[in-house]
């Protein structure tokens, strides 16, 4: 690590972002509850840099999660979530509190990533995920329980990560905003710019496939024991 | 099917997605952002404070002439020489607004729009520039270099900070190959410098969005750094 990260860094506790993110992180300043996204973001546009401090503690690990799951490579990941954190600096002097500050953050984020998703296609079409018409036997809903107990098991973990990485592109973004952000369902629709009803059913789809792969991988760790 | 807003599945598999990932480490690429993030925070500051004093100066100026004219038109229709000279003058007074208006607004919004050009031309920049080759080159290891790049440039800063990051993190030979396909950079050269120095030093040189850049950096156990050049001796002036 450089010069520069040591004299910064230490002002930044690594302090776990998005699992102990209170609910209450919307509420608008009342004393004791950490300031709001906007309000940060605001203060950052009237030239306070530890707001910008704090805003990117928040979402820094979050938003590079989303990213690293929906790209090729740590690399590229790096470079996107570099991109989208400079277009914030570069938009912070226009920027008005118009929707959550999340949904502007993953908003820029899906925009980068679909234009690299575009620009992947065009070279190759071996990219493109049939995303409609999914396999009615993979989502069909025979029962399958999501379990509950995640912390029993690694193998559980990994293998909810590995399906989570199987799924489609569009709802792998649906899934991660929803899990990474804590997004509803409108916030989604209009940080990807898809319709309300399309994001409902790649919300959908995505809970099926998930579910339908973590039976699946159930029934094979009960056979194989 | 039920609404996936109100899902428990749902809401399950989040809860084993969160308990599974973890936060990525701090590195010099986000340094290098809270950098880019503070030194913009100061640089709008100065901006609005130049674009207040010059709105003050404009209203002064403007408020001044006003006085001026009520006060000649106070003495009343006798004096028509001076009533003459105002009528002059109002043209120049004119001219000394629109000088001032043009000054103040539109001469920021012209400077940043052109910043704002050229960030986003570097960030847009996806193909190596073939044109690097007659680019002007940036010597990172001139004093000040880094730290004027960071304000014209954070894109290209960013990513140096996180080239000379990792240079030191692959082997040698396939150092050229990485920045180039990372970065999008052109004309990449990681050589050697052939010097009995300790530590020992390279001459990185590759082409960012279509400005040369090269650097001579210092290897270290703890990674590569670009050490700032020693200007020239300055002469002392006589009195």
């Amino acid at each position: 690590m450089d010069a520069t990260a040591s004299c910064i860094l230490p002002e930044l506790s690594p302090v776990p972002l998005h699992p102990s993110r209170p609910a209450q992180m919307e509420d608008m300043g009342s004393p004791g509850t950490p300031e709001s996204d906007q309000k940060l973001m605001e203060r950052y546009r009237a030239g306070d840099a530890t707001a910008f401090n704090e805003l990117y503690r928040r979402f820094r690990a979050p938003l590079r999660r989303f990213v690293a799951k929906l790209s090729q490579g740590q690399e590229e990941a790096d470079e996107i979530a570099q991109e989208v954190w400079l277009a914030v600096i570069r938009g912070a002097r226009s920027y008005r509190p118009a929707a959550k500050f999340t949904t502007y953050l993953f908003s820029i984020a899906h925009r980068r990533l679909q234009d690299r998703w575009r620009s992947r296609e065009r070279r190759s079409h071996a990219f493109a995920t049939p995303e409609s018409a999914p396999d009615p036997d993979e989502i069909a809903d025979d029962g399958a329980t999501v379990p509950e107990d995640w912390a029993a098991s690694a193998e559980l973990r990994s293998a909810l990560v590995t399906a989570i990485e199987r799924l489609p592109p569009p709802q792998r973004a649906v899934f991660l905003l929803r899990a990474e952000a804590d997004m509803s369902l409108g916030e989604i629709a209009a940080a990807t710019g898809a319709g309300l009803e399309t994001t409902r059913s790649r919300m959908r789809y995505a809970v099926a496939r998930l579910r339908t792969q973590l039976a699946t991988w159930g029934r094979h760790e009960t056979r194989s024991t | 099917m039920s609404d996936p807003d109100r899902d428990p599945d749902l809401e399950r598999l989040c809860a084993g997605y969160r308990e599974t990932v973890q936060d990525p480490p701090y590195d010099a690429a986000d340094a290098a952002l809270l950098g880019v993030a503070a030194r913009q925070t100061r640089r709008l500051a100065k901006r609005r404070l130049a674009y207040y004093a010059t709105a003050a100066a404009l209203l002064a100026a403007v408020g001044l002439s006003a006085a001026v004219r009520s006060l000649i038109v106070a003495r009343g229709p006798a004096n028509i020489e001076s009533r003459t000279a105002m009528t002059r003058q109002a043209p120049a007074q004119d001219r000394f607004r629109a000088q001032i208006a043009r000054m103040s607004q539109p001469a920021l919004l012209r400077q940043s729009d052109t910043g704002f050009l050229q960030e986003t031309s570097a960030l847009s920049s996806l193909q190596p520039d073939p044109a690097c080759g007659t680019a002007p080159e940036v010597d990172l290891n001139a004093p000040g270099a880094l730290d004027d790049l960071m304000v014209t440039k954070p894109g290209d800063y960013v990513r140096i900070r996180r080239i000379i990051a990792g240079v030191t993190r692959r082997p040698d030979e396939d150092v050229a190959r990485w920045i180039g396909a990372t970065f999008h950079a052109g004309n990449v050269s990681y050589e050697p410098i052939w010097l009995t120095s300790y530590p020992p030093k390279r001459r990185l040189r590759f082409c960012l969005g279509g400005t040369g850049y090269s650097a001579v950096l210092t290897i270290t156990s703890d990674g590569a750094r670009v050490e700032m050049a020693r200007g020239p001796p300055r002469m002392r002036q006589r009195p």
